[in-house]
Formats: structure tokens, C-alpha cells, sequence
């Protein structure tokens, strides 16, 4: 399990270092009435989220969270905010509603901000619209609107705290400078520093690595590069980047839907999807002249899918913690597969398609067969807790 | 004894082998004349090919059985020249038993033409001391010059009675009680395929020993209808990133792979409750999806690229009602 989902703070005071926010955020649900509305801000990884998911918690609301970036259109607006203002909760009880990157509202849409804002003028139920960037030129109209609360950037002790917490209920063998390593190279970001102590394993050194979140800095400008190029030279953006071809794959998929409208994401992932299969054919024709189409669809494809200039500021997302889930299980997957195909006289393959009931059959053997299994096919426990993964409860 | 039941019980003689009569006679001539050409084991999967091709070798070498095999797939390989390296110094060494030595290459239609010239360029130089076992799903896909220097083995999809018999003799071993009318059910969730079977089998004898056709049921429940529908809907909608998120999590969680999905999707549009053209404009992009899953390395990708195409195809069915 991702530690970044499995230790979020479930009680308000688990939440670490915003304790201005949590007040006024408090009070105001409290004497919530018709309309209330509040802008969270802060940088990323700082809590807001978790903030509220405690909150919401403690306080027995029901959360309704939406992401911005799917509220396009005026009537889309209409459609998603409406349903989550007036009809009441299945469970009786009080909502909290909340707009997660409300900056990323197209600004096209003049009208689509006043629809929300009319729509929350009537709602009964308090709503949080949470911003990376207050100060965005498109949200001003919000920011004049409603009340702001700061959440502020987490310092390496906040960080540490959290961290310390982990290691003590995970048993990961760790010292101080290795954890306060970890809480400056995240800055200030407590998911990043979390998903990077889960990377570094059950014992934590000192010497761990540095350079990754340099690395970062660089895909950042190479996003920016493709996303917002109005030339040709495009082409290059990768090519300062030491990333892998398929994970350069993985940061543009991060990142389209943040940059894109629908029918600019829809161009966007036909290139991408063109990307990947000249990808594949590298290896299948043994061509690597095809690494060129990809790198083309991948850096120019993506930039001239946009229709329209981009020009506001936008916070570009590391790969989330489901993605990059994604990328090592299949390192993960692909070994496991090859020790079973080896086994069963298949490809690994034909493996991939049975997994689901090897999962089974291995989730619910008794513990002596679990053993023998593991023994027969050289099984480590890395790849036991893959097989482990989403075990199937049947009564 | 293996704790896999496809290993287990997977026939290691001729008279245990169900399904395929003609072609079993035809294998035991070779052993009793010690003597083969290069063939080619072709059929839908599951149905015993690298099953029979492990019971000749076996009976053709005995002990050593293992030193004069050598099994390789296609698609799992990087190329065929990592194939033609790993043939060569195989094939370099002569077999102490017998007079050659066997290669069997599952998938050899996964390889593209070019694959297969250099392959046959192989079989060429090493014919006398290798044989060659190619074995793969459609023999159309493996070029005229291959086909011409081997047998050709059809398989067939395992018949009704042949599931019976594999499953009464498994159900026997492992003390199962079969429900009434179970056969039917197995029968049709194995679709043919023997590994597929006997995997539901131990999947759902792990949990009882009473075969039901709820157990069944609970185990080829493939993927949760209520997430595929949510994925589609979310998309449709325009909601890109819950319908990504639900996405990405049952390909994590369920190990599904992206072509199930797929199928999983098929299966559900024309339930939707949306305009019948529109029906026809998402299955003619699952069409394509599918046929860019099989050509592309990254299952989530493609379908991603899938889901974007259904939210502008939702969007303009919504705009412009025809």
C-alpha cells in the first residue's frame, strides 16, 4: 500500500504544521450558511488535501471532491456543481464540497466562473476550492470573491515528523540525517518526501540519492518546452532530459490534461499513443530509427495539438503515486511473470493473462503451500507481495 | 510435486493426453522411430502443444531429457537475434543420447516475417543436429518457406467431452465435488483452453472443495462491471481524470491487462444508456484501440488514448443531436 494513501491524517490533529488553516477552515464550516466559500492556497504537498479529508473526517461530513480540470464548459459546470450542491447526501449526512485546482477553470469560459460562483451563492453546504496559485490571473475573480486561507510551506521539522511517524509503524531502520536528507530534497512537499522513503526499502542510509530531484527540474523545463512551443525546434525539448523514452511518456501523461482542453487531450493521446507504438516496434524490428517518429509524436505531436495559446501560469504534476506505482510494478510484474512462465512452459505473455487467477490461487492457499510455491519457483518477497496485491475476499 | 495445478496434472504420457487423437499417433511413430522432421504445432491456446511436444521429448530421451531441450517463446525474447544466439550455442553441442537434440520456439507468430527468414536461415544451418518444434496460434502468419519444411500439427479446441474427462480425473485427485451441471459452466468459461481450466479449478478449489456455480462464478468475474461502467461513463461525461484514476487502479489492482479491458468495455456498450450511433462510434474506437494495444508496449496509454476519443465522442453527441 502507497504510504503517501495510507498514512493520511485521519483526525485533525494528525495534521502537521497548518494550524492557522485548520482553524479557520473549522470555524467557518461550523457557522456555515447559504454560500459559504473559502479559498485554500498553499504549495504543493503541504497538506491541503489531507487537511480536509481529517476534517471532513472528524466532523462527519460527507466529502464530494471534484478536480477543476474536468470543469471545462459552462455546462459542465452546471451539470457536476449542481449535482453535488442539491441533492442530499445518501447518508444524511452534511456535505463538504470541494474544487480541487480551481485555477485550472478554463479561462475561456468568462461565463463558466460566474456560474460557479452563482451556483455556490445557493449552496447550502460550505465549499472549498483549493488553488496551487492564488494570485493565477484567471481565478481572480474568486480570490476577490470569497476569503482566503494559507496553508503554509512545511519545513524540514514538519517533514520529519511525518516521517518518523512512518518509520516507527513500518519498523524501517533509519537515522536522523538520513530522514532530515529526505525533508530537504522534498521541499516542502510531505507526498514527495513520503513517496521517496517508501522507494528507499526497509533501511534507510545516508547516502541516498540526491540528484533525483534535480532531475525533476529538468523535466519540468522539457514539459514547459513541449507544452508551450510555438516552433519547430520542439523537437529537441527531450533530448537534455536523461529520461528513458517511456518514462518521458509517463510525465507528458501526467501533464495533458492539465495543459489541455478535451479535444486538444484527445489529439494529444493519439500522439502519444503513436509515440508508444513506434516505441514498441524499436524493439520488435530491431529499428532504431523508429526512436525518431517517437520522439517526434512525443515532443511536436503533443505541442501542435493545442489549438489556442496557453500563457497562464501552470503547475505542471509529478508523476502521481498510482503512476509511478505503475512503473515499477511492471518491472515488478514482468520478473514475477517470467519465473511463472518458465514454470508453466508459457510466455510471459500468456502469464499476464492468467495472473489474475494465479493471484487467486496464490492469495488463498494455506501457508505450507504458500511456502512450497515460493520455493518452486525461486519466488522473492517483493515479488509475494505482488501476488499478495489486491487479494480477492470471497466469503 | 509442482503446487501448480496446470504442472501437476499436465499429461506425461501419450495415453493421459485428451483431445487430440490423430496427432498423438502420428507423435508416437516418432519415437518409436527415433527419428523426426522440424514441425509445426499449430492451434488456439490451451489446447496441448507444449504439452505434447514435453511428452516426446521426454520419451525420446529419458533422463536427460532436459539437456537436449530447449524451450524458447518469441515474444518474450528481444529480437530474433537474441533467438538465433541462444539456437547457436545450443545446437552446438551435440546430443549424447539420440542423434539431434530439439528446439521448441512457442509463439512463432509473434516473430515478423523478416524474423522468419532469419529463422529459417537457422533451422537450415543446424538441421542435423536440431529439430525444430514451431508452435503457434494462426500457421497463416508463418511464412510459405517455414511451412513447407515441417509437419504441420493442427490442434483443436478441446471438445466438450474432452473437458470432462480432464476435469472428472482432476476433481477425483483432489477429492472435488462437482455440483450438477457444472460441466457446463467450466466448459464455457475455460473457452477451449486447457491452462485456462484447470487454473479455475485451483483457483476455486483453493477456497472450497465444493465445486458451485456461484464459486465459479465469484472466480471469473474478471473485472468489477461497476468500475468499467464508471471508466466509461466518467469519460463520456468529460470527467478524464476519475475515469484515468478508476482506470489506472483496476489495471493495478486486478492486474487486468488492457485487452480484457477492452473486451470488458465491448461487452458493455450496447447497455448504455446513450444514442445508438453514438454505440457504434465508441465501438469503432475500441476497434482501433485494440488494434494499437497489440502494436503498442503501454496497455495504459493506449487506453487512455481511448478514453480521451470517448469524451469528445460524448461531447459531440450531446451538441448535435442528429
Amino acid at each position: 500500500m502507497i504510504f503517501s494513501e495510507k498514512y493520511r491524517p485521519k483526525r485533525v490533529m494528525d495534521v502537521v504544521g497548518q494550524n492557522y488553516a485548520l482553524q479557520s477552515i473549522l470555524k467557518s464550516i461550523a457557522q456555515s450558511k447559504k454560500g459559504t466559500c473559502m479559498m485554500l492556497h498553499g504549495p504543493i504537498g503541504c497538506g491541503k488535501n489531507s487537511a480536509i479529508g481529517a476534517i471532513a473526517s472528524e466532523m462527519n461530513l460527507e466529502l464530494i471532491e471534484l478536480n477543476a480540470s474536468d470543469l471545462r464548459t459552462k455546462d459542465n459546470i452546471n451539470r457536476v456543481i449542481k449535482g453535488a450542491i442539491f441533492q442530499e447526501s445518501l447518508f444524511r449526512k452534511k456535505k463538504l464540497i470541494v474544487v480541487d485546482e480551481i485555477e485550472s477553470i478554463s479561462a475561456r469560459e468568462k461565463n463558466g466562473l460566474i456560474e460557479l460562483a452563482s451556483l455556490i451563492g445557493q449552496s447550502k453546504f460550505p465549499v472549498l476550492l483549493i488553488a496551487n496559485d492564488l494570485f493565477s490571473r484567471n481565478i481572480s475573480f474568486l480570490r476577490k470573491k470569497y476569503p482566503s486561507v494559507q496553508f503554509k510551506k512545511l519545513d524540514d521539522n514538519d517533514i520529519m515528523v511525518l516521517l518518523k511517524r512512518i518509520c516507527l509503524k513500518e519498523g524501517i531502520k533509519h537515522s536522523e540525517i538520513a530522514l532530515r536528507k529526505i525533508a530537504l530534497l522534498s521541499g516542502g512537499d510531505a507526498r514527495a518526501a513520503i513517496n521517496d522513503l517508501q522507494a528507499l526499502g526497509k533501511s534507510i542510509e545516508e547516502d541516498i540519492l540526491v540528484s533525483k530531484r534535480d532531475q525533476e527540474v529538468g523535466i519540468f523545463a522539457a514539459l514547459r518546452t513541449i507544452f508551450r512551443s510555438n516552433s519547430f525546434a520542439v523537437l529537441n525539448a527531450l533530448d537534455n532530459t536523461d529520461l528513458p523514452a517511456h518514462e518521458a511518456m509517463l510525465w507528458i501523461d501526467e501533464n495533458v490534461p492539465v495543459e489541455f482542453d478535451m479535444f486538444e487531450m484527445e489529439s494529444a493521446y493519439n500522439y502519444l499513443s503513436k509515440a508508444d507504438i513506434f516505441y514498441k516496434r524499436i524493439g520488435r524490428h530491431n529499428h532504431w530509427h523508429f526512436a525518431t517518429y517517437s520522439n517526434a509524436f512525443l515532443t511536436a505531436g503533443i505541442c501542435f495539438s493545442k489549438r489556442k495559446q496557453h500563457d497562464q501560469f501552470v503547475s505542471y504534476r509529478r508523476l502521481t503515486r498510482l503512476l509511478k506505482m505503475w512503473q515499477s510494478n511492471r518491472e515488478l510484474k514482468d520478473e514475477t511473470a517470467e519465473k511463472f512462465g518458465k514454470a508453466m512452459h508459457c510466455s510471459k505473455r500468456k502469464v499476464f493473462r492468467e495472473m489474475p487467477f494465479l493471484k487467486l490461487i496464490y492469495g488463498n492457499m494455506g501457508d505450507s503451500n504458500k511456502e512450497k510455491l515460493l520455493e518452486e519457483l525461486n519466488l522473492n518477497s517483493d515479488e509475494e507481495n505482488f501476488l499478495l496485491e489486491g487479494k480477492n475476499e470471497i466469503a | 510435486m509442482s503446487q501448480i495445478w496446470t504442472e501437476k496434472y499436465r499429461p506425461k504420457e501419450f495415453l493421459d493426453f485428451y483431445g487430440q487423437e490423430d496427432i498423438v499417433s502420428r507423435a508416437k511413430a516418432f519415437v518409436t522411430e527415433k527419428n523426426m522432421p522440424h514441425l509445426m504445432f499449430t492451434g488456439p491456446a490451451g489446447t496441448g502443444k507444449s504439452t505434447l511436444s514435453l511428452i516426446i521429448v521426454k520419451k525420446l530421451y529419458g533422463e536427460n531429457w532436459r539437456s537436449n531441450y530447449l524451450e524458447l517463446n518469441a515474444s518474450d525474447e528481444r529480437g530474433i537475434d537474441v533467438v538465433r544466439e541462444k539456437v547457436k550455442d545450443f545446437a552446438r553441442t551435440k546430443s549424447l543420447d539420440s542423434n539431434f537434440k530439439i528446439i521448441f520456439l512457442d509463439e512463432a507468430d509473434a516473430l515478423t516475417r523478416e524474423a522468419q527468414q532469419a529463422l529459417r536461415r537457422t533451422m537450415e544451418m543446424f538441421t542435423q543436429t536440431c529439430r525444430f518444434i514451431l508452435s503457434c496460434n494462426y500457421s497463416s502468419k508463418i511464412i510459405e518457406p517455414i511451412q513447407s519444411r515441417c509437419a504441420v500439427f493442427r490442434f483443436k479446441q478441446l471438445d466438450r467431452e474432452a473437458i470432462e474427462k480432464i476435469v472428472k480425473h482432476i476433481a477425483e485427485k483432489e477429492n472435488l465435488q462437482l455440483e450438477e451441471g457444472i460441466m457446463d459452466e467450466l466448459f464455457m468459461a475455460s473457452e477451449g483452453d486447457c491452462r485456462r481450466l484447470v487454473n479455475i479449478l485451483q483457483a476455486s478449489a483453493v477456497i472450497s472443495k465444493s465445486i458451485t456455480s456461484e464459486l465459479i462464478g465469484q472466480i471469473t468475474k474478471t473485472s468489477n462491471a461497476e468500475d468499467i461502467r464508471s471508466i466509461i461513463e466518467n469519460a463520456l461525461a468529460g470527467n478524464f481524470s476519475k475515469s484515468k484514476e478508476t482506470l489506472l487502479e483496476i489495471m493495478l489492482i486486478q492486474s487486468l491487462q488492457g485487452i480484457d479491458i477492452i473486451r470488458s468495455i465491448m461487452k458493455l456498450i450496447p447497455e448504455l444508456k446513450i444514442d445508438d450511433r453514438l454505440k457504434v462510434r465508441l465501438i469503432e474506437k475500441c476497434g482501433e484501440a485494440e488494434f494499437r494495444l497489440v502494436e503498442g508496449s503501454d496497455d495504459f496509454i493506449q487506453l487512455e488514448a481511448l478514453l480521451a476519443s470517448f469524451a469528445t465522442a460524448g461531447y459531440r453527441s450531446r451538441s448535435k443531436p442528429e
